[in-house]
């Protein structure tokens, strides 16, 4: 039975290989009715035929060099010129009607070859109206004897751009006025509506005449025509790496299912290479940097390159003197202003603030060349009207941004953590002047030399972990000093999101407290407080702040740590849905809680912002985040961690009230500054994809993301880790929002919802997340009495209210009264 | 083992002395596995394979003079198999050397492609290969003489003693066949 399908299936595939798409499906389809399971197999080896194409050139094909068909068509082929990605160049003769020699590109197989030759021909008229002297035009295309489509072109002898430019040497002015032309090219051909859609040094070929450079375009028409290697798709065709290179591409270009392509594609290409031409480098670097496909998409949409002036700075001396013209420092003087306005603006991830046309480029390339003015601006204002434009076109208030949920967990106080910390880093500078004490922290940075570990890049965390690993062993420092180093590793660990490594220095200046028998000290007691807490331990956390308010009840020398231990009761208390007691805490901790004054801690700003967000009094968190995140950002700058975290605040806030875009721009910006401050792989940094993840409109980004945090999160943390919770449930509700219903989703709530009870119990603010989430699941899935049921668990946490109102998901809901009179009732 | 031995050991089989397939196999593999590890060394950094390369350097060097298209039918063979060994051994090592890590992307060189590299996991090919072996021999010979050898459609037709269409054919299917295993994990080969 199985052989005889096996050979049914090969008969079929041998005779649907070649046909086009439409008549694929017909029989499909028809054989659907008949056998199912064979039409399944079918389409999947029809579909892999087609996917095989970079497959196909690595296991040699047709078009192979040895073996060329001697004429195509009118055209004897005479020498092969090379091989591109797409197919093998040949040169070639015409005799009829005309005789001369042209270039023949033969299309590698596995392209599917009769729509390439349909949206060739579909193109042909436009192309033939194309005429410039930049331009190498298209003759002519068709179909070789083997089926391969082939492209017929102006035979052009060049140079490839960017290694003429490096021959000769040319200087930024000449390579300026280089391209200057290619843009007039380009213009030309816009103008006759055709885009090409794979601009690329490779593609302008440089010749000289008169001794005058002299760049042509190539390969016009063809990349539509073949479509195929400019869609997302193709990035990853084969076992879902990456195979294409996107660095000269438009980052709508490698976004999914866009083909809403228009000129502004091309004018990103020009401002890529130009970024090349004069910086020696590309935009992104992705290769350098391996990034995966997730985090390509991801850079590429929120990223701004670094200005073309800073990256010049970075090209080596060598590499100066081996490809061009003036070494890094000069060079990124030479650049720093106008020509970094002009490339940011013709490569800005959001085509709406590039150039609207390659002439308009073309024309600030000459307004540089001579002395005027240029019309691209500096990044800050391009950036200020971005963002004004943004606010008008929403119609939000400037305040617009919004906490998720996510952020009311450990993203807050893992940062305002950080930020006391600085406090005690000024205690642990005391500490320093113990001679033992600096000759300890010293010693870790010779250990590297000992392991042969030359060149500095040792990560952080080695380091630390060596630290850790001497201090056990070390006999001879104070105590005081001792626990310092202590607090001071828990503080690198903890900043790092390494909370359990954290939690392991503390517990082992505990073991060694009790082993010599000393009392634990208060400030020990809180940080261990701090780290059980952001561990989800959060019984841990509560005794652990209560015996330290006890211990410093009264007490006059414990202030600020009395403080602390009062702020960060009141996070545990409101992690445990008590937002009254969480209330009181905080006056406690500090009396003008209602206002801002001069003499208000960071921590306990971030707690009332906390407080009131949980507690549904949005206006209140959104005013006093806002102004704060202002304050932050002009003292400390863009890129502290105050500063973002109050952004992330403010980002919460907008999710609760629905305002998704908003929500969702202002995480890519937190995610961008994040990465320009702490790196990757940062815990931080997941939290931020996270929440790009379930605010964005992009599916198949979003699905990507969760993907990958999912894998990672899992790897890091272990299944049924109280870690992994908020990330469950919120993969399983954007899942469901993007992919539909589907039983994994429920089983990934579940599974949250598991992991709550044996860690929180209900009545936590974690739980009345994944009820909510659990809610939006069930809702999606069509059970709107169950979703009821789960939104009525959400109780603790108001700020879910304010969400369900507004979140488009549970639409299905709000026609209900209890829907209505739940959504409606406030607890006070 | 000198080149003059390959020579001999082709000409035996040439004149019908079937006991020199098997060494044919061993001298071809350590030929090739000695022109790998030589092109390796000369490539530190990267971890380029060139096979076609190398088993057209081979079969240069071994057949300098006087090859006739017997000896090349029996060459390729050998040289198919030997090749796709290598690839595995070679992979396998250094996926070893990675900490345990089983999978280790080669990136295969086989055209030199502008800015277009590809990278292709050899042991999870290997493993669909066998499957293919499985499901059909001759797919896999197919895929075996153009993929390691880097064979045309009428070389590995000539080699197989098939025709030219058949192994097109053939060829379209197989690489669909391993495509769709390779990137759907379905271990079934059912079709």
């Amino acid at each position: 039975m199985a052989d005889r399908n096996a050979t049914r299936v090969r008969e079929l595939f041998d005779d649907l290989v070649d046909q086009p798409a439409d008549v694929r499906a017909a029989k499909l389809d028809e054989l659907q009715q008949e056998s199912p399971s064979i039409a399944e197999r079918l389409r999947r080896l029809l579909g892999a035929h087609d996917r095989a194409t970079s497959f196909g050139s690595i296991l040699q094909t047709d078009g192979r060099p040895s073996n060329p068909p001697e004429t195509i068509g009118p055209y004897r082929l005479l020498e092969r010129l090379g091989e591109g990605g797409m197919g093998v160049v040949y040169l070639a003769e015409q005799r009829k009607p005309v005789n001369r020699r042209v270039a023949i590109k033969i299309i590698r197989p596995g392209m599917a070859s009769k729509e390439v030759i349909q949206r060739f021909e579909a193109e042909r008229q436009a192309l033939a109206l194309m005429s410039h002297p930049g331009i190498a035009r298209i003759l002519d295309g068709g179909e070789t004897e083997s089926g391969l489509p082939y492209f017929v072109m102006e035979h052009v002898s060049g140079l490839p751009l960017l290694r003429y430019c490096n021959e000769k040497k040319l200087d930024i002015r000449a390579r300026l006025q280089l391209m200057h032309k290619v843009c007039q090219a380009v213009q030309h051909a816009h103008q006759k509506g055709v885009i090409h859609r794979d601009l690329k040094p490779s593609n302008i070929l440089v010749s000289e005449e008169h001794g005058e450079p002299h760049p042509k375009i190539i390969d016009f028409g063809v990349a539509k025509a073949i479509a195929q290697p400019l869609t997302s798709a193709a990035l990853h065709t084969r076992f879902g790496s990456m195979v294409g290179t996107p660095d000269y591409m438009s980052p709508e270009q490698c976004s999914s299912g866009n083909i809403d392509i228009d000129t502004r594609s091309d004018v990103y290409s020009l401002g890529a290479i130009l970024y090349e031409l004069l910086s020696g480098q590309l935009p992104y670097n992705f290769e350098q940097r391996k990034l995966g496909e997730a985090d390509i998409l991801l850079a590429l949409r929120n990223e701004h390159p670094q200005t073309l002036s800073r990256r010049a700075r970075d090209t080596s001396e060598a590499a100066a003197r081996d490809r061009r013209f003036e070494e890094g420092r000069f060079l990124a003087r030479a650049l720093r202003g106008e020509l970094d306005w002009i490339v940011g603006k013709a490569i800005s991830p959001i085509r709406q603030y590039r150039y609207d046309s390659a002439l308009a480029l073309a024309d600030d390339i000459d307004r540089y060349l001579h002395d005027v003015p240029v019309l691209a601006a500096p990044p800050s204002l391009a950036y200020r009207s971005r963002k004004f434009v943004a606010r008008h076109t929403l119609g939000v208030s400037l305040a617009g941004i919004s906490l998720t949920l996510l952020a009311i967990f450990s993203v807050l106080m893992t940062l305002q953590v950080a930020e006391t910390r600085a406090e005690r880093n000024r205690a642990i500078a005391e500490a320093r002047s113990s001679a033992a004490a600096i000759e300890f922290l010293l010693h870790s940075f010779r250990v590297p030399q000992e392991f042969g570990e030359i060149g500095g890049n040792l990560p952080i965390r080695t380091v630390l972990d060596r630290n850790r690993e001497a201090l056990l062993e070390e006999t001879e420092l104070t105590l005081d000093a001792r626990l310092r180093i202590n607090m001071a590793l828990a503080d690198a660990y903890q900043a790092l999101g390494l909370h359990e490594d954290a939690a392991k220095v503390l517990e082992e200046a505990v073991q060694f407290l009790n082993a010599i028998g000393e009392p634990i000290p208060t400030r020990i007691k809180v940080d261990l407080a701090d780290v059980a807490r952001l561990s989800h331990d959060t019984q841990r956390a509560r005794s652990l702040l209560v015996e330290v308010l006890e211990e410093t009840e009264g007490g006059k020398n414990d202030k600020s740590i009395r403080e602390t231990a009062l702020l960060l009761l009141a996070m545990v208390e409101m992690d445990m849905g008590r937002l009254d007691e969480a209330r009181r805490l905080l006056s406690l901790a500090d009396p003008d809680a209602e206002r801002l004054t001069s003499s208000s801690s960071l921590d306990s700003i971030f707690g009332r912002i906390q407080l009131y967000s949980i507690s549904g009094e949005l206006d209140k968190a959104r005013a006093l985040a806002t102004e704060m995140q202002a304050w932050f950002e002009s003292r400390r700058g863009r890129n502290s961690l105050p500063s973002i975290q109050l952004l992330s605040s403010i980002a919460g806030i907008d999710w609760a009230e629905g305002r998704d875009s908003a929500a969702n721009e202002r995480y890519r910006d937190i995610h961008a500054r994040l990465l320009a401050t702490l790196g990757g792989n940062n815990e931080l940094v997941d939290r931020a994809e996270l929440n790009i993840a379930a605010t964005t409109t992009d599916a198949h980004e979003s699905n990507l993301l969760l993907e990958k945090l999912l894998v990672r999160g899992r790897e890091t943390h272990g299944a049924g880790s109280p870690q992994l919770v908020e990330l469950l449930a919120t993969a399983a509700a954007t899942g469901a929002r993007h992919n539909g219903c589907e039983n994994r989703y429920l089983e990934m709530v579940d599974e949250a919802l598991a992991i709550t009870a044996r860690h929180f119990g209900e009545g936590h603010a974690s739980a009345a997340f994944v009820h909510f989430q659990k809610a939006r699941v069930l809702a999606l899935c069509g059970e709107s009495d169950s979703a009821m049921a789960e939104l009525m668990m959400t109780e603790p946490v108001p700020l879910l209210k304010h969400r369900a109102i507004h979140d488009v998901d549970l639409v299905s809901l709000r026609e209900r009264d209890d829907f209505a009179q739940w959504a409606t009732t406030r607890k006070q | 083992m000198g080149e003059g031995a390959l020579t001999r050991i082709l000409q035996e089989l040439a004149d019908g002395n079937p006991a020199a397939q098997g060494e044919l196999m061993d001298t071809v593999y350590h030929e090739l596995r000695r022109l790998a590890q030589s092109q390796m060394r000369r490539e530190r950094h990267g971890h380029t394979l060139q096979p076609t390369a190398l088993v057209n350097e081979a079969y240069l060097r071994l057949l300098e003079s006087g090859s006739d298209w017997q000896n090349r039918r029996h060459f390729f063979g050998a040289a198919a198999e030997a090749m796709r060994r290598i690839l595995i051994d070679h992979s396998r090592r250094r996926g070893a050397e990675k900490r345990g890590g089983g999978l280790r992307h080669v990136t295969l060189d086989g055209l030199e492609v502008e800015g277009d590299r590809m990278d292709i996991d050899l042991l999870e090919l290997e493993e669909a290969l066998t499957a293919l072996e499985q499901h059909d021999e001759r797919l896999a010979r197919v895929v075996e003489l153009r993929y390691f050898t880097g064979l045309g459609i009428e070389e590995t037709a000539d080699v197989l003693d098939i025709s030219p269409a058949t192994v097109k054919r053939d060829w379209a299917y197989g690489r669909a066949w391993l495509f769709d295993y390779m990137s759907a994990g379905d271990r079934e080969g059912d079709g």
